[in-house]
């Protein structure tokens, strides 16, 4: 296969574009163009270019509590329409946080979960709930499932039915990423803590779903999460959507996915 | 050694390193635009832009790598944003592929024959089709990997993901073709 990729590939660029005339004239024209923009701006010295940043760094910070109260006003009305509603910002007793100053946290299960429920395997999880367990038929293949963390919905776990499933993949390789799979048998809101400002609106086989990527994360150890932020560069990623009478979260932590990728993995769900 | 020296120069503000730049790359970067775009003038114009980014950045890059692999993640990257704007593919979703040549497919019923699927595409034309069908970012995972012969690492550093996402993307990447195939060619 690879062979013939390739050479189909060589094949349609050597007949597509089998030479270009020199480009140099005009990429020189462009960057000519520029450096004149740039000089008329003002913006070819050092201290100019430090005058503009700060003028933008103002601007920017006039701007963003607007943006963010409109695009928080729009995104609950639009959500509350359609059933799902985030949870305001609250960073300060955050579920779910990375502190930067502790290397290797791992915030990929939630907590109340991971440390005290057994995992089982997806045929016993199924014997104790009603309904049907999906599993990804795609995921990245450095992760596999290592079982299935049934939600108990009273004590003892017999007293009532449970409440859902969590399925847990952990990532073989040496980064310790790891994809959980949240499945409740019932509508309810999206009640993790995240920035409101970060939510994207998104379809997952047409229905509406939540995307959200990042984590809180306190940047000082000695705050005690006193200084919480959000941080868009935790590796870490939650898609959340209603299919039925189902809810369904998807959690990604430290594997890199994208947006398009969350989605494939929950478009996969059989 | 043409090429460290160019990046030199242009990190000192000379302008001829940008010259020797374009001559060692446009070519390469307007046919990798070209493959995920399929548009020309389009990919001419990525091409030109990301010259002009490589000069007002080229202060950020660091001499010790080589230029080839960063210059050219701005051009694929440029690449799948113009090409979902033109959105001149299918939809990601299975359910859009077309079904009018009255076959029925599944997983299950191809996974096991792609050595099979793929002798029967015994022309170029059959997969040139069928990689106009896939998706941008999936035909720029094809791009990176069989055109510019990148490495698993080497993408995943560009794509700023563990190498083995990078590993199932393209597995997704081939699967998708595999299927584009099957229907293209039947």
């Amino acid at each position: 296969m690879k062979e013939k990729i390739e050479s189909t590939l060589y094949e349609i660029a050597e007949r597509d574009i089998p030479a270009v005339p020199d480009p140099w004239p005009i990429i020189h024209t462009r960057v000519v163009q520029t450096r004149r923009l740039n000089r008329r701006l003002g913006v070819s010295s050092p201290s100019a270019k430090k005058v503009l940043s700060a003028f933008c760094a103002m601007l920017l910070l006039i701007a963003l509590p607007l943006t963010v109260f409109a695009v928080q006003t729009t995104f609950r009305r639009e959500t509350q329409i359609a059933g799902i509603v985030p949870v305001e910002p609250a960073p300060a007793t955050a579920r779910i946080s990375t502190p930067r100053s502790v290397p290797g946290a791992t915030p990929a299960l939630a907590p109340t979960m991971a440390g005290t429920l057994p995992l089982v395997s997806v045929d016993t999880a199924q014997t104790q709930v009603s309904f049907p367990i999906r599993i990804p038929a795609t995921v990245p293949n450095t992760v596999h499932i290592v079982g299935v963390i049934v939600i108990p919905g009273g004590t003892p776990a017999s007293s009532s039915p449970a409440l859902g499933v969590q399925v847990a993949f952990q990532s073989s390789g040496a980064a310790g990423g790891s994809l959980t799979i949240q499945e409740m048998p019932r509508r309810i809101p999206f009640t993790e803590r995240v920035a409101a400002s970060r939510v994207q609106q998104t379809m997952v086989h047409g229905y509406p779903a939540v995307y959200v990527k990042g984590s809180w994360a306190s940047f000082d150890a000695a705050s005690k999460g006193d200084d919480t932020q959000w941080d868009d560069n935790t590796d870490r990623a939650i898609l959340s959507w209603q299919e039925g009478d189902m809810t369904y979260t998807i959690t990604s932590f430290q594997l890199g996915l994208s947006h398009e990728d969350m989605t494939q993995i929950a478009e996969s769900l059989k | 050694m043409e090429e460290q020296e160019a990046i030199a120069r242009l990190q000192r503000g000379d302008i001829s390193g940008l010259e020797i730049l374009v001559r060692l790359y446009h070519l390469q970067a307007i046919r990798a635009a070209y493959l995920v775009t399929r548009d020309r003038s389009l990919a001419e114009d990525i091409m030109q832009t990301a010259f002009l980014r490589a000069y007002e950045r080229i202060g950020q890059f660091d001499a010790q790598r080589p230029f080839g692999p960063w210059f050219l993640k701005s051009v694929i990257r440029d690449a799948v944003k113009a090409a979902s704007r033109e959105k001149r593919y299918v939809s990601f979703q299975q359910s859009d592929l077309p079904e009018s040549n009255g076959s029925t497919y599944s997983h299950s019923s191809w996974d096991g024959e792609p050595a099979a699927l793929l002798e029967r595409a015994e022309t170029h034309a059959e997969i040139e089709s069928a990689l106009a069908l896939l998706p941008p970012v999936q035909r720029a995972m094809i791009v990176q990997r069989y055109f510019l012969g990148l490495g698993e690492v080497e993408m995943a550093s560009l794509n700023n993901c563990p190498p083995g996402t990078i590993k199932w993307r393209l597995h997704a990447a081939r699967k998708r073709l595999r299927l584009l195939l099957r229907l293209t060619s039947a």
